[in-house]
């Protein structure tokens, strides 16, 4: 696809309906987008020991990331050097060596080829045994704990292509007491029936809650008003997307470059109950009562680091996109336990993603319907429009489009370079 | 009727319940404490410290219940029915007036052309009530709890 064929697809206030339904776009997508950003792959606290790996897909080739004897984390393609067969299949584990099930060749943590069977059945064939390792992918770097991997040699480094998003990343380990997060609680895995646009353009979107969630708005709230003592935290979590348009006017969304943004506010995420307040003053020891105050104040509710990774920093739940067809999306969705916070704030972490990110929570449920209608809605020729608050000046709130344009800004620079 | 015989028609008629879409009447199995819990992974230890597909208590199963039967509840402008079959059911331990109950279950749902298919084990924590039971937790594992679901929105 030409860069003007790609240009002609956005507009600065509306898209063309193929780019969530054309498969050729699609492949191109995953090639030029998600094989040259950067895209998270694993926390640090799941391979704390040489040999500890988790296994993951960049760009839809699977991946194993493992940290190797000498300490660094490395990417390879989970591919074996000979016949290609994926030679890991757990989704974690450890290993001080890998081995192909199908020849039993073995490889080393860093991707190197250890062993094969009859070595000497290559005497004298040409056989290179560097060329047949498990690949290694061309970059990894870390950034407080968070691993992100790319499958492009060039491009800008992890720190500038986070920019001011990176600042997210920070609060969420500023939040623990001890400074250090760490993944725990297991996790979730939705499918999709959609495009994985569609789930990014709804992270900040403030108008579809009241319609999409009517129904279990309205069972909250009617259920709440039978009930004396004080608020249900699950309760509250669903009720909370029926605050009105002019609350959800309030709330900032920040845009920043390579397509990340976030959102401002929502709930306030600094509670009065004795429970937390035991959580801020363990973080009080640490930072101080003004520091513990100003991590705690920092409340941005979600963001998006495009294109594939998404955070709750008040409520540690991460969120992993994996693109897997045109209409077809996998979201894997993680909790972080706070180090040196009572045992108590993990399981509001917990509760939080129970009630908002489970495949079964009354709240998933109605967005996953809504992005299956939009999906199935765009079989023909047309436009999508993105005009809600375009060519206005002042900051964008959760009512406006403004960074879902922000989005299509970053889709159009990776798509546009052959 | 044996003990086991009257705990099978328990879960029987429960199952009945659902399938009929009797949710009040379901709810009204449960203790006052009663929980409903589907864990995320096999074996899953802990419904606090793990994240669950369901863990409610009868606050939030009320609310789930409201959600399913109120008319603009978009997910739902097809119907969802079902059917669910429970067997091999065995009084693993008991004592006294407190019970516990394992079961298997196959539970076959259709919304419009759309088939999908439960399965699985229930454990009952029952007590006895008034020559029944009440239901302090009904614990589902499904086959494959830790694989990638699509939306769920019926009560297994």
């Amino acid at each position: 696809m030409s860069p003007e064929a790609v240009r002609a697809l956005i507009e600065p206030d509306r898209v063309d309906r193929r780019v969530y339904t054309d498969p050729a776009i699609f492949a191109l997508e995953i090639e030029r987008i998600f094989a040259r950003a950067w895209i998270y792959v694993a926390h640090a606290s799941q391979l704390k020991q040489p040999g500890d790996f988790v296994t993951t897909k960049v760009a839809q080739q699977d991946v194993v990331v493992i940290r190797h004897l000498d300490g660094s984390i490395r990417a390879l393609r989970n591919r074996c050097g000979h016949r290609g067969a994926r030679v890991v299949a757990e989704r974690s584990g450890n290993a001080k060596r890998l081995q192909c099930p199908y020849h039993g060749w073995t490889f080393l943590t860093d991707g190197a080829l250890d062993a094969v069977p009859l070595p000497e059945g290559y005497d004298g064939t040409g056989f290179e045994r560097s060329l047949h390792g498990m690949q290694a992918l061309p970059r990894v770097a870390s950034y407080r704990g968070f691993v992100f991997a790319s499958l492009a040699a060039e491009g800008p480094d992890l720190e500038s292509f986070l920019g001011p998003a990176g600042a997210v990343l920070d609060n969420m380990v500023e939040r623990a007491p001890e400074g250090e997060l760490e993944i725990a609680g297991g996790t979730f895995r939705a499918l999709q029936r959609n495009n994985w646009k569609i789930y990014l353009e709804n992270l900040h979107d403030g108008v579809h809650a009241q319609s999409v969630h009517r129904a279990s708005i309205e069972a909250s709230r009617a259920v709440a008003a039978t009930l004396t003592g004080p608020p249900r935290f699950a309760l509250e979590i669903v009720a909370a997307n029926g605050i009105p348009f002019r609350e959800m006017g309030k709330l900032t969304v920040n845009c920043y470059g390579h397509g990340h943004s976030d959102m401002r506010g929502f709930r306030k995420t600094r509670a009065t109950d004795p429970e937390f307040q035991e959580y801020e003053a363990a973080l009080a020891r640490r930072i101080g009562a003004d520091g513990a105050a100003g991590v705690l104040d920092d409340n941005r509710h979600n963001a998006l680091i495009y294109p594939g990774f998404s955070v709750h920093p008040a409520f540690q739940q991460l969120r992993v996109i994996i693109p897997e067809r045109v209409d077809r999306t996998v979201v894997e969705v993680w909790c972080l336990r706070m180090k040196g916070a009572p045992a108590h704030m993990h399981r509001r972490t917990v509760a939080f993603a129970n009630a908002v990110h489970s495949p079964a929570s009354i709240v998933k449920v109605d967005d996953l319907e809504a992005y299956e209608r939009v999906q199935e809605g765009w079989s023909d020729d047309g436009w999508v429009s993105l005009h809600r608050g375009a060519g206005r000046a002042g900051g964008a709130t959760a009512l406006d489009e403004r960074f879902i344009r922000n989005q299509y800004q970053a889709w159009l620079g990776y798509m546009e370079a052959a | 009727m044996s003990e086991l015989a009257q705990i099978a028609g328990f879960l029987h008629q429960e199952a009945a319940l659902l399938d009929e879409r009797r949710f009040e009447a379901w709810l009204d199995l449960f203790a006052e404490d009663g929980t409903y819990w589907i864990p995320a992974s096999a074996g899953q230890p802990d419904p606090l410290d793990h994240v669950s597909l369901v863990y409610e208590d009868l606050t939030m199963l009320r609310v789930r219940i409201r959600r399913l039967v109120h008319p603009g509840a978009h997910a739902l402008a097809i119907p969802i029915r079902t059917s669910r079959l429970v067997g091999n059911v065995m009084l693993v331990d008991g004592d006294g007036d407190r019970l516990t109950v394992r079961a298997r279950f196959q539970l076959l749902e259709m919304q419009g052309e759309r088939q999908r298919l439960f399965a699985g084990a229930y454990t009952h924590l029952l007590v006895r009530h008034r020559g029944s039971f009440k239901i302090r937790q009904k614990r589902v594992d499904l086959v494959g709890s830790d694989a990638t679901h699509a939306a769920i929105q019926v009560l297994i």
